[in-house]
């Protein structure tokens, strides 16, 4: 159903690398939760809401959060360069690329803007009780560890709700600068939820700030048959702190690669994006 | 008597703990990271919550516990199971048995339409039905789209200015026949670009170069043009260079940017030209990031996409050169 889940014998969640041997394989993923994120954006400086659908996968002890599509739009982003850029150069049948692109050949068009999806990986482990972020880009890899202690303040209030047919509890906290609402169900007996979110006694299945910037929804809910695996790049990441994590992020973030065709030279460059993204976390 | 009602009191409200543990039934190993929760007896409010360490253990604290309570333990992998103590009974063992835990599955039908910025993309499997032959046939349930009888498409009833298959232009506006002929099957994605900077930008300053005679041997030339938006995208330094092409020989002569002031350029490249020949000029700009910035942020190492960075341009293609001098025009018009 979605795509990254290439093969029905083996679907890898997480990273960007593909070949199996530059993955490491945390555990088996048992859930995957849909939810639909909205944020209130600014776009040449009027308000828009983007929504995006990411996926958090579960498995016993350990999960990751992350948008299904980027791996994905990656490879396709990568493959579509080489095959521009072969034919530019009246493609040779014997390189070594030509089987992989053949089907992006064609794609030549003037102008091209790779809009990968949210870049941003969050893995969980509830035994060790961490959140890590990272950033896979092809060059350098970089991670932030953290141990949020605010989550272990949550205030679990009477209220109930129902979010697709399951009984959720209203639960509180403050992290990162902003109050959060966080909507859980006992039914999911997962101390798991979107985003870094963790720390309730069931699955978060809702978050929304209290200034209404942001919104995680779940909309999904999919059983994977032992068919799922929760990986990472084998890769050396450079640790950092949230403040260097977050800046390098949103810097990475406010740019696409934009790429022409031209008089047989592919060009490339960096597109800055008129949208401005709310800061989730706001650290002095 | 007093002193002791107050002792009461104090002991009821004192902080109590119960400690536990939780193993499972067949190997008698301890369970780690199952959810154990505590309510008053019969009731569902939860009073505390905590969860089982590696060995298997809990404490569960509680500033407000009253006399007996109940302790749920809960995991995906165990059966879930639940007991009612005395709240001073000190420690509690729960032997549970492996199951994995069933949930009703919700089908998963958001990832139908992703939203990022000015791009909107459709999945069109999630959209297709058998019934479906053409492209048209699967654009018509999207929402915000219209299909006309004609092959024309509206997107929020304003019909759209391109149709690109695989990012080509291939139909130019006779887009109709795409429409109803393509094979839905054949299509992953369809994607919605509003604003598309480039072509808003650059229509009609692209669309053909200018053939310009020079009534002397050295001539110079300035030239007024606005790059749009496309420009803030690079905080680098930016060159123009001009081509020069008479009879298919190319001489190569380099623009000098003079005012970078929002996005508008105003280069004065100096011309030496034979006495009346016929050129085609084109301006093509560059870009050469120094990469500068990105090493900025305090790590050193990272980098993105190292190689587009050193080699990235931006072509600004054959860019019309409209001479101020109105000799010079009146002299074209006059050549036809």
């Amino acid at each position: 159903m979605v795509s990254g889940q290439n093969t029905i014998d083996s679907i890898k969640i997480g990273g960007i690398k593909l070949k199996p041997d530059q993955q490491e394989v945390l555990e088996k993923a048992n859930w995957g939760v849909y939810y639909q994120f909205s944020q209130k954006a600014t776009d040449h400086g009027k308000p828009v809401i983007v929504t995006d659908t990411l996926l958090l996968a579960i498995g016993n002890t350990q999960s990751v959060f992350l948008d299904p599509y980027y791996k994905d739009n990656l490879e396709k982003a990568r493959k579509q360069r080489i095959a521009r850029s072969l034919k530019t150069r009246k493609m040779d049948p014997s390189h070594r690329w030509v089987d992989e692109v053949i089907e992006y050949i064609d794609a030549t068009s003037d102008y091209i803007e790779e809009n990968n999806g949210d870049p941003v990986q969050i893995y969980k482990n509830r035994k060790t009780q961490t959140v890590t972020s990272i950033y896979n880009a092809f060059v350098d890899n970089i991670m932030c560890e953290q141990k949020i202690s605010e989550f272990n303040n949550w205030k679990i209030t009477e209220e109930i709700d129902s979010i697709f047919g399951y009984l959720c509890q209203k639960a509180v906290v403050s992290y990162g600068g902003r109050n959060y609402t966080a909507w859980f169900t006992m039914d999911i007996p997962v101390n798991d939820g979107p985003w870094k979110f963790y720390g309730l006694p069931g699955l978060i299945l809702k978050v929304t700030d209290n200034d209404s910037l942001f919104q995680f929804l779940a909309v999904g809910l999919q059983q994977y048959k032992g068919n799922a695996e929760i990986v990472r790049d084998k890769v050396d990441y450079e640790k950092c702190d949230l403040k260097t994590f977050n800046k390098f992020v949103d810097k990475e973030r406010s740019k696409d690669v934009v790429s022409f065709y031209h008089n047989g030279y592919l060009y490339m460059t960096h597109k800055k994006k008129s949208i401005i993204y709310p800061e989730m976390e706001v650290i002095k | 008597m007093l002193l002791l009602m107050g002792m009461c009191a104090f002991s009821l409200h004192a902080q109590k703990e119960i400690k536990g543990r939780v193993l499972d039934s067949e190997t008698l190993k301890p369970v780690p990271t199952v959810t154990v929760t505590m309510y008053p007896v019969g009731s569902q409010s939860i009073l505390t919550y905590t969860m089982t360490d590696e060995d298997g253990t809990f404490i569960l604290k509680s500033n407000d516990m009253p006399d007996s309570v109940t302790v749920s333990v809960r995991a995906m992998t165990i059966e879930s199971q639940s007991k009612s103590i005395k709240s001073d009974i000190g420690f509690v063992e729960f032997v549970v048995k492996e199951k994995a835990i069933e949930l009703k599955e919700v089908i998963v039908d958001a990832p139908k339409i992703r939203q990022t910025g000015d791009t909107l993309n459709y999945y069109v499997s999630s959209f297709l039905d058998e019934t479906d032959r053409s492209i048209g046939d699967v654009l018509k349930k999207l929402p915000g789209i219209q299909v006309l009888s004609t092959g024309q498409i509206l997107y929020q009833n304003k019909e759209i200015s391109k149709f690109y298959v695989e990012g080509l232009d291939l139909l130019q506006g006779k887009y109709g026949i795409a429409t109803n002929n393509i094979d839905a099957k054949q299509v992953a994605t369809v994607q919605v670009l509003e604003n598309l900077l480039y072509d808003v930008q650059y229509n009609g300053i692209l669309s053909h170069t200018a053939s310009i005679e020079y009534p002397n041997n050295s001539h110079s030339l300035g030239v007024n043009f606005s790059l749009g938006k496309s420009i803030d995208a690079i905080n680098s330094e930016v060159k123009f260079f001009a081509n020069y092409n008479r009879n298919n020989s190319i001489v190569l002569n380099q623009g000098i940017i003079s005012d970078f002031i929002s996005n508008s350029f105003t280069i004065s490249p100096s011309i030496n030209t034979e006495l009346g020949h016929y050129f085609i000029i084109n301006y093509n700009a560059s870009y050469s990031n120094s990469r500068s910035e990105i090493r900025k942020n305090k790590m050193p190492k990272i980098h993105y996409f190292t190689q587009a960075l050193t080699t990235s341009f931006i072509p600004v293609k054959n860019i019309i050169v409209l001479p101020k001098i109105r000799p010079l025009v009146n002299k074209l018009n006059k050549n036809g």
